[in-house]
């Protein structure tokens, strides 16, 4: 009787439910599932982002880092030192930390980005104005060559101010960036900017942590890469694939891989062309003070000198007077210090020279431009390649200066402003006026 | 028997209010992420936009040899205008040094419906340009300008002292950069709410310096902070303008 009321029982139930309970059980189910990927998917467009922050904050350290050395007041080329943990205080308060001679203690140029201002350090004092992080809190780290930074500590016959000009392109010693394998990408590297990442292994990222515990190393075989060190002038920073990329058993590192750091990179040849842009309009707004003053531009110096020659309408800079006066006391200080003169083409039309003050209507041509009174042109370092061979020294020919057939014709016409630069072909045009 | 059939007829209460309770969490567990993926799209779409901005600014730069002045808004629909116009004096300093993202004059988007540059939570983009002056004419802007005795490019870098700061927090203990050349922020999701405190009030007074730090909640010590706030390094904008031949 009881078994019969319990089948009883259990038939209506069978007949009520309608499979209810499951519904609401896979309803559950699959709104679990769905936040379960949305949080998946999430965390990978997170990362995604987040990678795409830190590459962003690189290029836009690199711009301003080019832009502070280019627009560099007195010393146009120089970059800023880096922030080292302050000695009373040990944090790191953002501020470059001057001081030192780095040709003999390179270290003192591997620090973090100075992004507020400076301690200690001649003028600029200025921080490189921008806010810049990896994405994970940390300021980006920065090193620098030797040859582009004030020198606190010159011992016997060594310069405060490096000379720099385009000249140091070719004679100098540059960083090196090398790659995964350790491979040589450039070996012309003015500074590095490094975003070192979460802090992985036994990093600890206190106020007070030392550059071991920001910037990462690797092995491969018996050598070690690291970004930690900066003992040579052709020392190497490393662009390697993050550790979440690199297997375990990777055959290529001694185990464990723990490497994170992103780096971007400055060549010299980028910062130059850049800093003859500067070089070269202070070079026109000299002129056009000159011409202001005298109502005409001054004869030229014979290529590869510096003394004006009367009746010359083209050549280099006149920084001594001849029957015009010179042009050397409307340039300013650091124009000759570094020697820029040696890398300035300059040409002046008949019609705006001495005989005729006034300059009714210029002659000259620089690309479809006519009419123009005086050009400048930025000759950029000697090309030396197999296919073309610049040697200046001692030369006073244009062949040895200027890049194409057109500016080495002594006629009034010139290249295009904005020619596009080759590995062949350094010239820049400027055109002074009109 | 009659209780037993009537158990069987559905889920009890307790059976329910476990299955809301569950319900509940992957609901919040699903919106939530949600919300905040909605939140963070709305600061990362301003910071785009204030990142646009620069650009824009010294791309105006670069073509025209000078920053614009801000954009006022006086209700009036006259000059000064409600129309995102940069709104110089005459003279070239500007009527005000904070005001509005002059859109109309940069060509920015989106705009409302007066043409006022907007964020992602269309409210409008405050700018402020330095109006500080150290060369050419003494009364004039030197960045605002760009006439034959007076602008940047006849003053030139060496002289050229831009005056904006940025502060860590109000009180200016810490300066982010003391020497901006423009200023630009939204006043983020909260702002058509009153201050949140004194670092949110340094960046509604009209003048420098600004604050500029991560969100903080109402229980901070200087109060609520909401505001998405960048700026403009001299150093870019010179060899931007080096660049375009407008500086020297």
């Amino acid at each position: 009787m009881q078994a019969e009321l319990v089948m009883t029982c259990l038939n209506k139930t069978n007949k009520h439910q309608h499979g209810a309970a499951l519904m609401l059980l896979v309803f559950i189910l699959a709104i679990a599932m769905t936040s379960y990927l949305v949080r998946t998917l999430n965390s990978a467009s997170y990362k995604v982002d987040h990678e795409q922050k830190v590459m962003q904050n690189l290029a836009t350290a690199k711009e301003a880092l080019i832009a502070w050395a280019v627009s560099n007041e007195l010393h146009p080329g120089q970059f800023p030192y880096p922030d080292h943990l302050e000695v009373t205080t040990p944090i790191y308060d953002g501020k470059g930390d001057c001081g030192g001679n780095p040709l003999s203690n390179p270290i003192l140029l591997l620090g973090q980005l100075p992004v507020y201002g400076s301690d200690g350090c001649t003028s600029p004092v200025e921080g490189l104005g921008i806010d810049a992080q990896d994405g994970y809190g940390n300021r980006l780290w920065y090193a620098v060559s030797p040859n582009l930074v004030h020198n606190y500590a010159p011992t016997l016959g060594q310069l405060s101010d490096p000379i720099i000009n385009p000249s140091i392109i070719n004679t100098a010693t540059w960083l090196r960036v090398v790659d995964r394998n350790g491979a040589t990408i450039s070996d012309r590297v003015a500074a590095v900017i490094i975003a070192p990442g979460n802090a992985i292994g036994n990093k600890s990222r206190s106020n007070t942590a030392t550059v071991d515990n920001f910037l990462d190393e690797f092995q491969i075989g018996a050598t070690s890469y690291s970004n930690r060190n900066y003992d040579s002038f052709d020392e190497d920073f490393i662009i390697g694939d993050t550790f979440e990329r690199v297997d375990d058993d990777d055959a290529t590192y001694s185990s464990p891989y723990l490497f994170n750091d992103k780096l971007v990179y400055i060549t010299i040849d980028e910062l130059m062309v850049a800093l003859e842009k500067r070089v070269a309009r202070e070079v026109v707004s000299s002129l056009n003070g000159y011409f202001s003053v005298n109502s005409y531009y001054p004869y030229a110096a014979s290529s590869g000198g510096t003394v004006c020659v009367n009746n010359q309408l083209l050549g280099a800079l006149p920084l001594s007077p001849c029957s015009t006066p010179d042009l050397s006391t409307y340039l300013p200080g650091w124009f000759e210090d570094n020697e820029w003169e040696a890398f300035m083409f300059y040409a002046a039309s008949l019609n705006c020279s001495q005989p005729n003050p006034g300059c009714s209507s210029g002659t000259l041509k620089v690309g479809t431009k006519e009419n123009l009174n005086a050009v400048v042109i930025s000759t950029g370092a000697e090309i030396t390649t197999a296919f073309k061979v610049q040697d200046r020294v001692g030369s006073g020919l244009i062949v040895d200066y200027l890049d194409s057939v057109e500016n080495i014709s002594i006629n009034e016409e010139y290249d295009a402003v904005g020619t596009p630069l080759t590995n062949l072909y350094n010239d820049q045009m400027f055109i002074v006026t009109p | 028997m009659k209780i037993f059939k009537k158990q069987q007829l559905g889920f009890t209460l307790v059976e329910m209010a476990i299955v809301l309770i569950i319900l509940g969490f992957l609901l919040t567990a699903f919106l939530m992420p949600l919300k905040a993926q909605r939140d963070i799209a709305f600061q990362l779409e301003t910071q785009r936009a204030l990142e646009n901005a620069k650009k824009a600014l010294i791309g105006f730069a670069q073509t025209n040899g000078r920053l614009p002045c801000p954009a006022t808004n006086n209700g009036s629909e006259t000059f000064p205008d409600d129309t995102g116009t940069s709104n110089p004096n005459g003279s070239g300093n500007c009527i005000l040094q904070v005001g509005f993202l002059p859109a109309t004059t940069l060509g920015v988007q989106p705009v409302d419906d007066q043409g006022f540059a907007l964020d992602a939570w269309n409210n409008r983009i405050r700018y402020a340009v330095t109006q500080s002056s150290f060369g050419g004419s003494p009364s004039t802007a030197d960045f605002t300008v760009n006439i034959a005795t007076d602008g940047m490019n006849v003053v030139g870098i060496a002289n050229l002292q831009p005056d904006l700061s940025v502060c860590a927090a109000d009180g200016c203990t810490n300066s982010l950069i003391n020497n901006a050349v423009a200023v630009l922020y939204s006043l983020g999701p909260t702002s058509a709410q009153a201050s949140g405190g004194d670092d949110e009030d340094e960046n509604l007074d009209n003048n420098s310096p600004f604050v500029s730090h991560a969100s903080t909640a109402a229980g901070a010590p200087n109060g609520e902070f909401d505001h998405i706030v960048t700026w403009l390094s001299p150093y870019v904008l010179y060899n931007a303008m080096i660049e375009a031949g407008q500086l020297h």
